[in-house]
């Protein structure tokens, strides 16, 4: 049995995950799973049978899960990586810095911050345009502009680093 | 009248439309050619099509709004006539007439027709001229910020930028203070130019929360019009319509008549043939206005196909061959309630973002009542080229209530794993009370929703999402070993997925 931190929105929720056994926050559940065609899973749990498919994201520890109809963002650490994250964040101390990343692919449509500007959490970074529709990315806190990687007119691919916001 | 053959048809789209349209021609014993980008080449209407053939890269204007290409097509592969499905070049005057003029016959309305009625600014000034109430506003284009700030202060904010060129909500902003006006017309402007390749846009009064109600109208070359009754399109989020009901909740049998008679008499004054839809909003006093013209076949005709029972793609097909149509206004008889949720790639749970990725699962619901058009399949990959739209749900019932629950059962059922989407979106609208008891208008979404409204999982769910994603990761060997336990407790051993290997 090991022990997981699992992160769904704001919530923490400790794990002990085993051979079809599972701890969730001290309750014990015991269940089956089938893996089926495409990397679907069958699981059943109690007397219930959902299925269930996953994407690992890029640090292998946010997951991408579907159960039935619902979609839900996990993340995952594992005792070293709880201990590593601790680590980082007391070097980092408070010179953090956030890479905003394209949530799809598309084309820049317009940069509406400029170099060392001072951001708040909420304001429009970028526009991009995907699926014909202008979408603003906005920031996801207070900040200053470190870096700008891209330009007006040039086509993202999905996930690459637009913008760096450094605390402040 | 010339009559005209129709052996084989190119059909210059792509998506859930290609294949609408695919089924009629093939049910009407028509050869099919379906063109499309190299991303789209595993599509499904590249598969129903008797031929195919690939027409540039994935950007829409490569493709499929490469308009000589298409038509070159059309001519090397023998067709008689192309079906422009809706969007891309659908209400293209200048295509409608390059087709015409390449002797090929083009399924819509003459170009003049379109260019009359599918202009807005256009359409609004003939629509005064015969006695129809337009929204207050410009009937020209606006091109500068002057003209624009003088006519906003004239009809007062908020107004309305809207694309003279095209609908869908691209291209369109409300403005509420004349500071925004400036940056409002360059982002509806640039939005406009890239949907339609056209960026004239114009301004009329934004008339909050109304209600948008349209007409669907066929109308042969003998001057014989008839309408098949109304939709109610209310349900918008940012100006696209998510769910649409026929009939409409809001209106009484002597509107529906005053309603659908200014629809015939437009159509017929400005001697349009074919399919059209004419839309209409109404404020809250039950005034109507005509808003503008949709010169195709609509995304949410089925519902429209499910009361009345005539294929509207066959209809056009027929009248393109230069037929009369063979019922009249009489012959049409409304029967009970059908409602459409347009299913979206997009995330409720993140700001509505697009989301794009393969499909890996697909379970589509079934059953008496119940109908979906779509263009996608199970391994499909939903690329950031085209619309988000995926597949339209579409519920019938012998009462408003029948439809509403067929429809939320439906959407329960329905199974759409790999890809973000609306479903839980659209099954959480359905159930409002508001929209059980019929009252709502275009304010809905943003008076009601917000994400905190949707679902959470349950804790079963969470359990079950906790238990797939460790199993997965502990698959993929990332590090993680496990302390052994007893293995040999399960019948499912062979299949079960194994945490040690």
């Amino acid at each position: 049995m090991e022990h997981y931190k699992i992160t769904i929105g704001e919530k923490i929720i400790d794990t002990i995950f085993g051979l079809q056994k599972i701890i969730i926050d001290d309750k014990e559940f015991h269940f089956t799973t089938t893996e089926i065609e495409n990397e679907l899973i069958d699981i059943h749990l109690g007397n219930s049978l959902h299925q269930a498919y996953c994407l690992i994201k890029n640090n292998s520890i946010d997951v991408e899960v579907w159960v039935d109809n619902q979609f839900i963002r996990i993340k995952i650490e594992d005792d070293r990586a709880i201990l590593l994250n601790r680590f980082q964040t007391n070097s980092a101390n408070t010179q953090g810095e956030i890479s905003i990343n394209a949530p799809m692919p598309g084309l820049v449509k317009k940069i509406e911050i400029s170099q060392d500007e001072i951001v708040k959490q909420g304001q429009g970074l970028v526009i991009l345009e995907a699926m014909k529709m202008e979408n603003e990315i906005k920031s996801p806190q207070d900040g200053r502009i470190k870096e700008i990687r891209i330009e007006n007119n040039t086509t993202v691919e999905k996930d690459q680093t637009l913008i760096i916001i450094e605390a402040i | 009248m010339i009559k005209r053959s129709i052996n084989k048809i190119l059909i210059s789209n792509r998506g859930e439309i290609a294949v609408r349209i695919i089924k009629s021609c093939s049910e009407m014993g028509i050869k099919t050619v379906a063109v499309y980008s190299d991303i789209d080449k595993h599509a499904v209407h590249v598969r129903l099509a008797s031929e195919s053939y690939c027409i540039g890269s994935a950007p829409a204007r490569e493709s499929y709004l490469n308009q000589d290409k298409i038509i070159e097509i059309a001519k090397s592969s023998g067709c008689d006539a192309i079906h422009p499905g809706y969007g891309f070049l659908s209400e293209n005057p200048s295509f409608a007439k390059k087709v015409e003029e390449n002797n090929i016959i083009f399924i819509g309305p003459s170009a003049e027709a379109m260019k009359l009625m599918g202009d807005k600014t256009s359409a609004r000034t003939f629509a005064k001229k015969i006695g129809v109430p337009i929204v207050p506003g410009t009937t020209d284009p606006i091109d500068n910020i002057t003209d624009a700030q003088r006519i906003a202060e004239e009809i007062s904010y908020p107004v309305l930028i809207k694309a003279a060129g095209g609908g869908g909500g691209k291209g369109m902003r409300i403005i509420n203070k004349a500071n925004d006006l400036e940056a409002g017309l360059r982002a509806s402007k640039s939005e406009a130019l890239s949907a339609f390749s056209d960026g004239r846009v114009y301004i009329e009064k934004y008339i909050e929360n109304p209600r948008h109600i349209e007409v669907q109208i066929l109308a042969d070359a003998y001057g014989n019009v008839v309408h098949f009754g109304e939709r109610e399109c209310s349900i918008q989020r940012r100006h696209q319509k998510i769910i649409e009901e026929s009939p409409s909740t809001y209106i009484d049998e002597k509107i529906r008549a005053d309603l659908t008679q200014a629809a015939v008499s437009l159509v017929k004054e400005a001697g349009y043939t074919n399919a059209g839809t004419v839309e209409f909003i109404f404020d809250q006093n039950k005034k109507f206005y005509f808003l503008e013209m949709n010169t195709r076949l609509q995304v949410e005709h089925p519902i429209t196909e499910m009361r009345v029972g005539y294929d509207l793609v066959k209809e056009q097909i027929e009248i393109a061959k230069g037929n009369r149509l063979d019922f009249s206004q009489k012959d049409i008889k409304f029967e009970g309630h059908a409602i459409e949720c347009r299913i979206y790639a997009e995330d409720p749970y993140n700001s509505f973002f697009p989301s794009t990725g393969k499909i890996i699962n697909l379970r589509i619901p079934s059953g008496l009542g119940i109908r979906d058009d779509r263009g996608i399949e199970e391994k499909s990959e939903v690329s950031p080229y085209y619309d988000p739209l995926i597949s339209k749900l579409i519920s019938f019932g012998k009462t408003r209530e029948e439809a509403r629950n067929r429809m939320s059962v439906a959407l329960k059922q329905y199974r759409l794993i790999g890809l973000k989407n609306n479903i839980n979106f659209c099954a959480w609208i359905i159930n409002q009370p508001k929209f059980i008891s019929g009252e709502y208008d275009t304010g809905f979404i943003d008076k009601y929703f917000s994400v905190n409204e949707l679902d959470k999982p349950s804790e079963e769910i969470i359990t079950v999402a906790i238990i797939a994603a460790l199993t997965k990761l502990q698959k993929n060997n990332h590090n993680l070993v496990e302390v052994s336990e007893n293995k040999s407790c399960s019948n499912w051993k062979n299949k079960k997925i194994d945490s040690f290997n």
